[in-house]
């Protein structure tokens, strides 16, 4: 097995252009291991959230618990904008290969290469369009989610290919004992010292602890922006509900949605679809039996903020109306355009007894950022689906 | 071996799957920008943020001896990972535009702030290590 240092490279970049002897085989694989789980959480969580946003009839997703959609994207957002120090590491860590020369040896070889262009180009591809994403930074023609998404299963699928080939580098990278003098100090007052003398550079384990460090410094700055206990240290967070009126962000406007003339109507009225279907009107809905329940409302972009929210439960009006119980059904907003001016209510969700047609937010009418008159809340649900503005309900 | 030419024919499939992703929703996925952006990204790193931190790398290399380099080093690490994070969010134009609880926080502030968290406790750390050399050699 060959170690970084004995890989011929291109002249103007010999290795010792840049040498450090902290670079190993099993720093890189370490740093490999933590990265490959973090992909493949965020790989799962990110499949949860297109499932949410592109149903399948095959895998029904349910509507408890409540909390999921949350925890799932929550998690997503604080473990990418945590993998981005582990990274930019694991990309230093490996960085002489990249002028390897010459750049293919044989076919399988430069296929190989290519595999991990491929990953680091399209892992480095996520962290940046997710963390822009967060920034309402479109530097870019693709729509987000489309292309987060595919090129998820670029890194995942080259990920796949990448253990196949190290395999069996990794493995005795992991298993070797480390070497008291080029790995962790078993004493730090002598050994510590010594091997940073000798090395002139931090020590392997003082690597991996600022590569830890570096990730909990950005989770600590940023995940107030859905662990209220953290709200106070959210100096990075791209959203602090804390304090906001009501405690709950808003993506859209009323303004931006071009919707506050007709929100605000004195005619305006619900459409609810069905062989009783009917309009109601705001007196009508206020009429109707009301709900109070406790829901957060979770966006894909890893914020989350809890609600009172109190309205009419959406399956009392479909009852009334007699849609059938194993109906899904469509709110639709009165934004005339919009990716997100409509939305389906699967079943689970539409009988469920925490989805509610609200009208009402922490005891007050909602205003018309949140979607005054009518907006949906349901649980464990993307917000961009939770349609704000809702004119009708239709049948599908 | 089998196992991991299976392995490598799943890795094929799923990359395929990722490209078919492309195929179907070709207007959304604007193919053209979405590589234009992937090779941005792969300049970026390669050409530019890891060639500047292995610049800064040589220059503390040289610049500072033991006892101080090491933890330098790892506050320049954690230093690094804040300001890629948070550097997106002072620059966004949706600052203070879209919507009124989009990046609420003053960023550039905040990073000055960390910064100066970071290097109080690298200057400790760098203390700490002093004052146990002084001890062992002592």
């Amino acid at each position: 097995m060959t170690g970084v240092h004995d890989r011929p490279s291109l002249p103007m970049f010999a290795v010792d252009a840049f040498p450090s002897r902290v670079r190993s085989e099993r720093l890189v694989a370490r740093l490999g291991s933590a990265l490959g789980i973090a992909i493949t959480v965020c790989f799962l969580t990110g499949l949860v959230s297109h499932l949410h946003q592109h149903p399948v009839t095959w895998l029904p997703l349910p509507a408890d618990p409540v909390w999921g959609y949350r925890v799932t994207q929550g998690v997503h957002v604080a473990l990418g904008l945590a993998t981005i120090p582990l990274f930019a590491v694991k990309m230093w860590s490996v960085y002489p290969h990249l002028f390897a020369w010459p750049p293919s040896k044989s076919l399988v070889h430069g296929l190989e290469r290519l595999s991990i262009g491929l990953l680091a180009a399209a892992t480095g591809f996520e962290l940046i369009t997710g963390v822009f994403n967060l920034a309402h930074l479109y530097l870019w023609s693709f729509l987000f989610p489309v292309a987060h998404y595919a090129m998820a299963w670029v890194v995942v699928g080259s990920v796949i290919i990448h253990l196949a080939i190290k395999w069996p580098v990794i493995v005795t990278a992991l298993r070797r004992e480390p070497v008291a003098s080029a790995d962790a100090p078993v004493d730090e007052t002598t050994v510590d010292a010594e091997v940073a003398a000798v090395e002139g550079a931090i020590t392997r384990r003082g690597l991996l602890l600022a590569v830890a460090g570096g990730a909990a410094a950005v989770t600590v700055v940023t995940v107030g922006q859905t662990l209220r206990p953290f709200g106070w240290s959210g100096l990075l967070a791209p959203r602090s509900p804390a304090d906001l009126p009501s405690g709950i962000p808003i993506n859209r406007t009323a303004s931006d949605a071009g919707v506050v003339s007709r929100a605000e109507a004195s005619d305006y009225s619900l459409t609810v679809g069905g062989p009783r279907g009917r309009a109601f009107t705001l007196a009508d809905l206020r009429a109707l039996e009301q709900m109070e329940v406790e829901l957060p409302i979770a966006c894909v972009e890893g914020w989350s903020a809890t609600g009172i929210w109190g309205g009419v439960r959406l399956r009392d009006l479909l009852d009334l109306c007699g849609v059938d119980e194993g109906a899904t059904v469509r709110t639709v907003s009165l934004e005339s355009d919009g990716l997100y001016a409509s939305a389906e209510v699967q079943p689970a969700f539409a009988r469920h007894s925490d989805t509610l047609l609200a009208l009402r937010l922490g005891g007050e009418t909602l205003t018309i950022d949140h979607g005054y008159p009518v907006r949906l809340i349901a649980p464990n649900r993307p917000g961009v689906l939770q349609t704000k503005w809702v004119s009708r309900v239709e049948v599908l | 071996m089998i196992g991991r030419r299976i392995a490598v024919v799943i890795g094929v499939l799923a990359i395929g799957y990722g490209g078919l992703q492309v195929l179907l929703n070709w207007e959304a996925a604007s193919p053209f920008g979405l590589v234009v952006f992937l090779v941005a990204v792969a300049i970026l790193d390669d050409l530019i943020l890891l060639p500047l931190a292995l610049g800064v790398g040589a220059v503390v290399r040289r610049a500072l001896p033991e006892p101080v380099r090491s933890p330098v080093q790892a506050g320049l690490v954690v230093l690094a990972g804040l300001v890629l994070v948070g550097l997106p969010f002072a620059l966004s134009p949706a600052r203070n535009g879209e919507s009124a609880t989009l990046l609420t926080e003053p960023y550039w502030r905040n990073l000055g702030v960390l910064t100066a968290g970071v290097a109080v406790a690298t200057t400790l750390t760098v203390l700490v290590r002093v004052r146990r050399r002084a001890g062992a050699q002592g």
